[in-house]
């Protein structure tokens, strides 16, 4: 409810505001091209990542003090600790580096930051910065419309580097024509009140506009104008400093938990050098004035002095907290401990079991039918379908484009919490019953764990299907449509055959009834083949997407393949010798195909 | 002469082989006694289909169906024929 309208009054407030005042509208509008900027610099460096970048990252976050330089760095080159942090927090993510050099990094990186400060204030006011704009727009854009991948992203890294100077350049004249209207230094707030008045001011603003380097420009701006007072400026860089965390937190919601981590140790860091700066002001002011002197900085240069400042209290928190980092390691990683591993375990197999033959294959069935189930969940889900849908009493042709959007994400990672979990207690329990079992009931066991390797293939079959089939069912070309949608039916025709037979109860013939399925999979994999190439031939569909089509039907085969066999012994009768005698009696591959071939299936 | 076939018969009836192919040879005609009632009742399904992919599938089946049974039938003189006490396995 709340983010339904927060939107919509955000937007009616800058209208208000751009109708009222023209000098905020610039305001806004510099602050939206830096904002811009920003997002086109972080489009740019992503065509670096991968390869070299990963190599580079890992090779410079090995120590301690090389993390923290390369957080610096990369923060002075980005010009954007936002982003630093949040490229961080998905390398740690990816387990690409260390909690230890990520969070050396973010230390390097709120030292980098500073460097914003300082070229805003000591080049930024004094040089026309459109000026630099302009051209660096206009090369950043050329490279753009490049087809190497290199040029492409250097062309907006430079587009965006040309936002930032152009937003920089309109907050400027905002807050310049503002000066003639109101004088902000009238609401000035001396004291500890201010300090903590502003403060919270400074981690709103950068929360809003996420992003402390637009809040410490829009304070340098304010303050070389004399909109705001020194004091409450230095205030606003203590907030905007704190308030940056914000982007790493939303960052590190969709992370894992080193990534949450990371964020934790991002705001501890910010938030006590914050702490640090508020307590110590007095003295920081003054090391800050002498450092002016020495530097020979003008005592009444306080868009200098502000660079200063936060330079100054950026530094300090590194030197207080680097010692600490492998406590605040320790710390975190008992806070915010790794979620076990949740594996299921199977229901069946037990060691009593395992003493009688009869009661062993008992249990691996009910353990295999188990297997059957949470792998139909992956195959319905991971091919877009649903449930009800397959085994519902619709015809399968009329599912036809339905489900497209409900893809089952994250196929692996349930695959290997249930299935491969599951499979692999079966496998040992098969082994050690076998010990000393008759050949007969051997056999039994043999073709469970067979059935269940072929698990494997089926999931596996499931992932690759899925990535064409997504894109595939919501094709403009309707052959390349119906040839994905029969896909799906054929499938989901194999699981209701499969259900069939599970519901047809102890009089059930599971191993012949589906061995007609795996004709039909056969018969239809023949045909859809043979349908492929007059598609080719009648230019309906392009090359490329036909050898798709061409690995992707033999995915579906297989998944169908495996799914059949699996039913077949999971729903198998209990009585071994009706077993035996329907395995001798199923048509073997060959005699499939030479059905087919001969014209016997039509 | 007569005493020593006297004694084979009733070794075989003693010999769990044999035993077990009796078994084996009852319950491949159960199996193809159920094949037979399931052809019976896909071609009363077959001639109420009016649907033409429907008929398709059910002839598929039926074929599939047939051939099955055509296997055990061989697999059933096969076992007639093996002398006494051997699997067919």
């Amino acid at each position: 409810m709340m983010r339904r309208i927060l939107l919509p009054s955000i937007l009616l407030l800058l209208g208000y505001g751009f109708w009222v005042s023209p000098d905020f509208k610039e305001i806004a509008s510099g602050v939206a091209i830096f904002l811009f900027g920003m997002l086109a610099m972080e489009q740019g460096f992503q065509a670096f990542t991968g390869g070299a970048l990963e190599r580079t990252l890992k090779k410079t976050t090995n120590r301690l003090w090389k993390s923290l330089a390369f957080g610096a760095v990369t923060t002075t080159i980005m010009q954007s600790s936002s982003l630093v942090s949040v490229i961080t927090i998905s390398f740690l993510s990816a387990e690409l580096i260390s909690l230890a050099g990520g969070i050396g990094i973010i230390f390097g990186a709120n030292l980098g930051t500073t460097t914003g400060a300082w070229l805003v204030a000591g080049f930024g006011l004094k040089v026309k910065l459109s000026s630099y704009a302009m051209p660096i727009l206009v090369f950043g854009v050329i490279l753009i419309f490049q087809r190497s991948k290199v040029l492409h992203g250097i062309g907006y890294v430079l587009a965006g580097v040309g936002f930032l100077f152009l937003g920089i350049h309109f907050m400027k004249e905002g807050f310049e024509a503002f000066k003639q209207g109101i004088d902000l230094t009238s609401y000035a707030v001396t004291g500890y009140p201010g300090l903590f008045l502003f403060v919270a001011i400074g981690i709103v603003a950068t929360v809003v506009m996420q992003s402390s380097h637009a809040t410490l420009v829009l304070v340098i701006t304010a303050l070389a104008a004399g909109q705001v007072s020194y004091e409450n400026a230095l205030a606003l860089a203590i907030g905007s400093n704190v308030g940056t965390t914000i982007t790493a937190i939303l960052g590190a919601l969709s992370s894992n938990v080193q990534g949450k981590r990371l964020a934790g140790a991002h705001l501890i860091f910010n938030m006590v050098t914050g702490l640090i700066a508020i307590a110590a002001i007095g003295q920081i002011v003054v090391l800050v004035d002498w450092l002016s002197t020495l530097l020979g900085i003008a005592a009444d240069d306080y868009t200098l002095k502000l660079a200063i400042f936060h330079t100054v209290f950026n530094s300090l928190g590194i030197a207080i907290m680097t010692p600490f980092i492998p406590r605040l390691v320790r710390g975190l990683e008992h806070w915010m401990p790794a979620p076990a591993p949740v594996f299921e375990r199977p229901k069946y197999l037990n060691e009593a079991s395992l003493d009688f033959a009869d009661a062993a294959i008992e249990a691996v069935r009910k353990e295999s039918v188990r297997l059957y189930d949470k792998t139909v969940e992956i195959i319905v889900h991971g091919v877009g379908l649903r449930r009800r849908d397959v085994f519902g009493e619709e015809p399968l042709e009329d599912l036809d484009g339905t489900g497209a959007a409900e893809f089952e994400e994250g196929i692996q990672e349930r695959y290997e919490q249930s299935i491969k979990s599951i499979y692999a207690l079966i496998l040992e329990f098969i082994s050690r019953a076998q010990a000393g079992m008759e050949p007969e009931n051997a056999e039994d066991m043999y073709a469970i764990r067979t059935a269940g390797r072929g698990l494997l293939e089926s999931v596996k079959g499931v992932k690759h299907l899925q990535k064409n089939m997504r894109v595939h069912l919501l094709s403009e070309n309707p052959a390349i449509r119906s040839a994905y949608e029969e896909i799906r039916q054929r499938i989901g025709y194999v699981l209701r055959e499969v259900e069939a037979v599970r519901q047809a109860g102890e009089d059930r013939l599971a191993i012949l009834s589906l061995n007609d399925a795996k004709v039909a999979i056969k018969q239809e994999d023949a045909e859809a083949n043979l349908k492929l190439d007059d598609l080719v031939r009648g230019d309906l569909i392009p090359a490329t997407t036909a050898t798709s089509l061409v690995n992707d039907y033999r995915y579906a085969y297989r998944i169908c393949k495996r799914v059949i066999e699996l039913g077949q012994v999971a729903f198998a009768v209990h009585d071994g010798g009706l077993r035996d005698a329907q395995r001798r009696l199923a048509l073997d591959e060959e005699e499939i195909e030479a059905m087919i071939e001969h014209g016997v299936i039509r | 002469m007569k005493t020593r076939r006297l004694v084979q018969k009733i070794k075989e009836f003693l010999s769990a082989d044999r035993r077990a192919q009796i078994k084996r040879a009852g319950v491949l005609k159960d199996v193809l006694k159920k094949l037979e009632k399931k052809e019976a009742r896909l071609k009363e399904k077959l001639d109420r289909e009016k649907d033409a992919a429907r008929r398709r599938e059910i002839l598929r089946k039926l074929e599939v169906l047939r051939a099955q049974r055509k296997k055990g039938v061989k697999l059933q003189k096969e076992l007639a024929d093996l002398p006494s006490g051997r699997s067919s396995r």
